[in-house]
């Protein structure tokens, strides 16, 4: 099978085509002072052919220190020259990927004005070294308003802890703007010193001010974790998470508080438990369950006796996340729970890791379970258990037992297609409760196995007249699941069978399985001398996955002397041609059709007929549907499949 | 118990709750709805404003757009499905963030503002159904991922590929070792025609009712021409990848990530050529993007067009991605899929393998998800990530070299250059 892959899978490679030659933007249309030359008078609405080849080359020599060189030179005198403010604006641009520090005197100027700042900082921002953190601390106390916001966005993003001072004075500043993004810029660097001026300013805030450094805080608090000052931030997390602190804050805080303490968190977090506000207690319990150790099951475990139904529920779910097995117990407990959703928390948690000791418990809560939500959950855990033993455990509890426990057992083996449970369910069909009966045929269809044929049709040949439909679909799911199953012991079974209900449900399996050799079997029970069988026998060429009995069945059709017959090959029939035949046209197809429409005595089988007509659209299709349009019965059938055959040979 | 109680913030909890108790089965109480506020309703954003309306345990009460005709038309879709005049609007969105009674918001804005709303949202506990992709940069990507994860709200981008009942399939078949060990995954995204060139236009004045300068928002000045704000937006570079990302080909990265087992990692090398728009588009429109796994999968990323060059599958229909294993393949599309073996296609997935997240319709899972705090199906890890495969396309594409990536650091090895591209600095007062 491998080997057979990987030589689709080398076809398929050698249709690869080189891909190579292909370059961003394609190859540049002017040389670098050309374009440098153009952009100088650019405007919008010019042509861009200048832009698009300076682009190219920036990018096409970026790697290169020397080209780097000469390109950044060449582009300081262009910005400082009367290009226009469009020209400017694309070298900045590309100075954001080459400038090195020799641009920042060049772009400093540009900070001073409120057309230019913008895209001076578009550069600055992405440049390496001191210098351009310098000159933008420079041009803090020279600006103001929206130039002095983007200047003070900019030294965050370069995270200069030289600017926190300076940063810090503006957070308690008149301009609302300008301390809104100070103290954002501050939670940006994150530095131990940006926090400590964070902590110090933050409280003399209010309003939006006060929201933007209470978010940088925890930012910054986020930061020194990065860093490796989990202390540092422990500390910053407990102030955030304490009542009174804004509830997302508390929130975020809370989170911090299990990344940055571990154990160390847990007495904190076991008093956010207790919070009135339900998303800060279920914040708690979350991030209770981040942190390892049998401490934190115990405690959610107590919890789980004085807390409300919606952080019973939470706790289930927070203690089904650790995988404890020591809270098993809990689960357990809270599948008697008075509230439905604690219940189906429970069953979640069991299903995630109750392994085999869960399987009785969920079989029978399945079984005895009075709302559906609840059942359904209940399988649903059971089907996916995982963990030693868990199939063995399901199988062991078919044999024998209460009769719903066992069926939902069964159901499970199915769900879970454990092959294993194939020989307990072959004895449970034979089992005296009907129930039991009745599941194990419907579990063998997943469970069983083509070598089981012989097994199954032993079942079946003895099955009770209730159960055999069940058996014969047994029997030909299993069969019909691999082209090389055996279809010789169902001949055999027919053969030799004397029991007119189970020779036409082995009919039925054959159909079913669609091999050629049971083609002479089907065809010779149209002669027997049972009506049922030869029934049978025209329902099952009436199911066959090929054309090849569409003869069989129109001489019935056409000649029978029971007229009940004559309809069902005729339904038949109309079905077999309606199928894939290679070679067939259209219009052949349409004179099968025709004949079938000339048989047809009631308007059922006529609209079968008209309903496959679209399919073949051809002038003699046509004309089937537009004589039938006289005919009462099917009128309106026929204008539909007329109007579609019209519309299709339109098109052509 | 009071239902509405589940809908704070904090994600995580992992629990199954029946339809009944989520309150979507029939008549459901006012106090138990999740209330929205839509973002952005332009195409993209007005079908979803229709979708979540059509939920019954939704009410939408606000719409923000800088189009002022957008928002009206928005907010008279909402007015008349409830049959009053109870929904607000705004051209900021900072105005519909601050109301505290909205649980969620969807947003489908430009994608160069995507971020900066979302970390927004989440300062505010908004839970958020977020159009694709997470952002404009890696920067932008990992610090909405960051508010995200800090405020613990929901979130799903709207890759909703994942919320197709043929892609959960493939990547459980996947999973599960139905096509042995997976090689290599081919995408076929959208491109791979230039199409006739867009004339220049010169510099106007925006027309009334429209908001330009908060339309540019964070993305560098230039003056206005109508045919920047119209969907040619979405091939413009500052405001976006084109298809290579969020007009189309982030939905196929994320699939190859979801099945290559990939969704909180990303390629450690990436190799890419393309050709670019050359008018006011420039971005890529015919690109082959190879990205390298440290598992050992590569992930070859192009439009159909290219695609169609390499692999005899892709002819099978549009949009697609193609999944190679040591024992067979799969073709996957919108459309459906094909397999090698054929019996793939209808194998069953036992309840105890490898399941993902079952998901048939993406706005109910995020709504969903809001209640039972699951993680939704396209989460912030996958979101992210997603993201970041594009990116390292885009600029390898750009400089044109073979470039190196740290997965844990996030950035590239040994390029100072490439690395400079990893973050956008924003227009006054925007910041990230």
């Amino acid at each position: 099978m491998r080997t057979a892959v990987f030589i689709v899978w080398l076809l398929t490679a050698a249709l690869v085509v080189p891909s190579a030659g292909q370059e961003a933007g394609g190859p540049p249309s002017m040389s670098f002072d050309e374009a440098l030359a153009k952009l100088a008078t650019y405007e919008v609405g010019h042509d861009r052919a200048a832009l698009i080849s300076l682009q190219a080359i920036v990018y096409r020599e970026s790697a290169s220190p020397e080209k780097r060189k000469t390109m950044e030179t060449a582009f300081i005198k262009f910005l400082e020259s009367n290009a226009t403010r469009a020209g400017k604006d694309q070298v900045c641009r590309h100075l954001m990927l080459i400038g090195s520090t020799a641009s920042v005197p060049v772009l400093t100027k540009m900070l001073g004005s409120e057309e230019t700042a913008d895209m001076a900082r578009y550069a600055l921002e992405r440049i390496p070294g001191a210098a351009v953190d310098k000159a933008l601390r420079s041009m803090l106390p020279k600006t103001k308003g929206r130039v002095q916001v983007g200047i003070i966005n900019t030294l965050g993003q370069r995270k200069d802890n030289l600017a926190v001072p300076a940063l810090r004075t503006l957070v308690t500043g008149s301009d609302a703007a300008v301390a809104a993004a100070a103290a954002a810029a501050l939670g940006d660097i994150g530095t131990p010193q940006a926090a400590k001026a964070l902590a110090d300013v933050r409280l003399k805030t209010s309003g939006a001010v006060r929201a933007e450094a209470d978010d940088a805080y925890l930012r910054a608090a986020d930061a020194l974790v990065a860093r490796g000052d989990k202390k540092g931030a422990f500390a910053i997390y407990k102030q955030l998470s304490a009542p009174g602190e804004p509830e997302m804050i508390r929130i975020g805080a809370l989170r911090g508080l299990a990344v940055s303490g571990g154990k160390d968190a847990v007495p904190l977090l076991a008093e956010a438990l207790k919070a009135a506000e339900p998303a800060v207690q279920a914040q708690a319990i979350r991030q209770l369950a981040t942190i390892q150790g049998p401490e934190v099951t115990k405690l959610l475990s107590e919890r789980m006796s004085s807390a409300d139904a919606l952080a019973r529920v939470r706790i289930l779910a927070a203690l089904s996340d650790r995988g404890d097995a020591a809270a098993q117990p809990v689960f357990v407990n809270a599948l008697k729970d008075s509230t439905l959703e604690v219940r189906l928390a429970a069953l979640e948690g069991m299903g995630r890791l109750g392994g085999r000791p869960a399987v009785r418990i969920l079989a029978e809560t399945a079984a005895t379970a009075t709302e559906a939500a609840e059942q359904n959950a209940a399988r649903e855990a059971l089907n996916r258990l995982t963990g030693e033993g868990v199939d063995e455990a399901v199988v062991a509890g078919i044999p024998e037992g209460d009769a719903k426990v066992r069926v939902e057992l069964m159901r499970a083996a199915a769900a879970r297609g454990t092959s294993a449970a194939t020989p307990a369910l072959l004895q449970a069909a034979r089992d005296p409760d009907r129930t039991v009966r009745r599941e194990a045929l419907r579990a063998l269809r997943d469970t069983a196995a083509p070598s089981d044929a012989e097994a199954i049709i032993a079942v079946l040949r003895t099955a009770q007249s209730a159960d055999r439909r069940e058996a014969e679909r047994a029997l030909s799911a299993v069969l019909a699941r691999s082209e090389s199953a055996p279809v010789a012991p169902v001949i055999s079974a027919y053969q030799s069978e004397t029991n007119t209900a189970v020779r036409a449900s082995l009919l039925q399996v054959m159909a079913q399985m669609g091999r050629e050799e049971s083609l002479p079997v089907l065809r010779s029970a149209l002669k027997d001398s049972s009506d049922e069988i030869r029934r049978a026998g025209i329902l099952a060429l009436s199911e066959w996955p090929t054309p090849a009995p569409m003869p069989d069945l129109l001489a019935i059709a056409k000649g029978d002397s029971n007229p009940a017959f004559q309809i069902l090959a005729l339904r038949g029939y109309i079905r077999l041609v309606g199928l894939p035949a290679a070679g067939r046209s259209a219009s052949a197809t349409a004179a099968l059709l025709e004949e079938a429409m000339s048989l047809a005595k009631q308007p059922d089988e006529k609209k079968a007929v008209l309903a496959l007509l679209p399919k073949f659209p051809c002038p003699e299709s046509l004309k089937i549907a537009e004589a039938a349009m006289k005919d009462a019965s099917v009128a309106n059938e026929a204008k539909l499949a007329a109007d579609r055959v019209r519309r299709s040979l339109a098109q052509r | 118990m009071q239902r509405r109680q589940f809908l704070g913030a904090v994600l995580g909890f992992p629990m199954i709750v029946p339809a009944r108790a989520l309150g979507r089965a029939g008549a459901v109480a006012p106090s138990d709805k999740i209330v929205m506020g839509m973002i952005g309703v332009g195409g993209m954003g007005s079908g979803h404003v229709r979708g979540f309306l059509q939920q019954p345990d939704v009410r939408v009460v606000a719409i923000c757009d800088v189009r002022k005709e957008a928002r009206d038309k928005a907010r008279d879709m909402v007015d008349a499905r409830y049959g009053d005049k109870g929904c607000a609007t705004y051209n900021d969105f900072r105005e519909l963030l601050a109301r505290t009674d909205i649980d969620a918001v969807m947003i489908a804005t430009p994608e160069h503002w995507h971020a900066l709303i979302g970390i927004e949202a989440a300062r505010r506990g908004k839970h958020m159904y977020y159009e694709k992709p997470i952002g404009v940069s890696v920067a932008e990507a990992k610090a909405i991922r960051e508010a995200v994860k800090r405020y613990g709200v929901v979130f799903q981008l709207g890759t909703q590929q994942r919320s197709d009942r043929a892609y959960r399939h493939t990547c459980e078949l996947i999973l599960n070792g139905r096509i042995g060990e997976l090689k290599t995954v081919m995408i076929g995204s959208a491109g791979g025609n230039r199409g006739p060139r867009i004339p220049e236009e010169p510099a106007q004045k925006p027309p009334e009712g429209f908001d330009y300068d908060m339309w540019l928002g964070p993305a560098p000045w230039v003056d206005y021409t109508p045919e920047r704000v119209s969907r040619t937006w979405m091939m413009i570079h500052d405001y976006g990848l084109g298809c290579l990302s969020g007009a189309w080909g982030i939905h196929d990265v994320d699939i190859a990530q979801w099945v290559a087992g990939c969704d909180d990692t990303t390629p450690i090398e990436t190799e890419a050529t393309g050709l670019f728009y050359d008018d006011i588009r420039d971005v890529a429109y015919s690109w082959t993007a190879e990205h390298r796994y440290a598992n050992g999968v590569r992930v070859i990323h192009m439009d159909l067009e290219t695609a169609k060059k390499r692999a005899q599958q892709f002819h099978f229909g549009g949009m697609a991605s193609v999944m190679f294993g040591t024992e067979g393949w799969i073709y996957v599309s919108r459309q459906g899929m094909r397999t090698h073996p054929e019996r793939l296609m209808h194998e069953i997935i036992k309840p105890h393998e490898k399941k993902v997240i079952k998901s048939d319709n993406h706005r109910r899972n995020f709504l969903d998800a809001i209640r039972t705090r699951q993680q939704p199906i396209s989460n912030i890890d996958a979101a992210a990530h997603g993201e970041m495969v594009c990116q390292q396309a885009d600029i390898a594409m750009r400089l044109g070299r073979k470039l190196r990536w740290d997965p844990v650091k996030e950035e590239f090895v040994d390029d100072p250059e490439a690395n400079r591209m990893l973050a956008r600095s924003m227009r006054s007062p925007w910041r990230l």
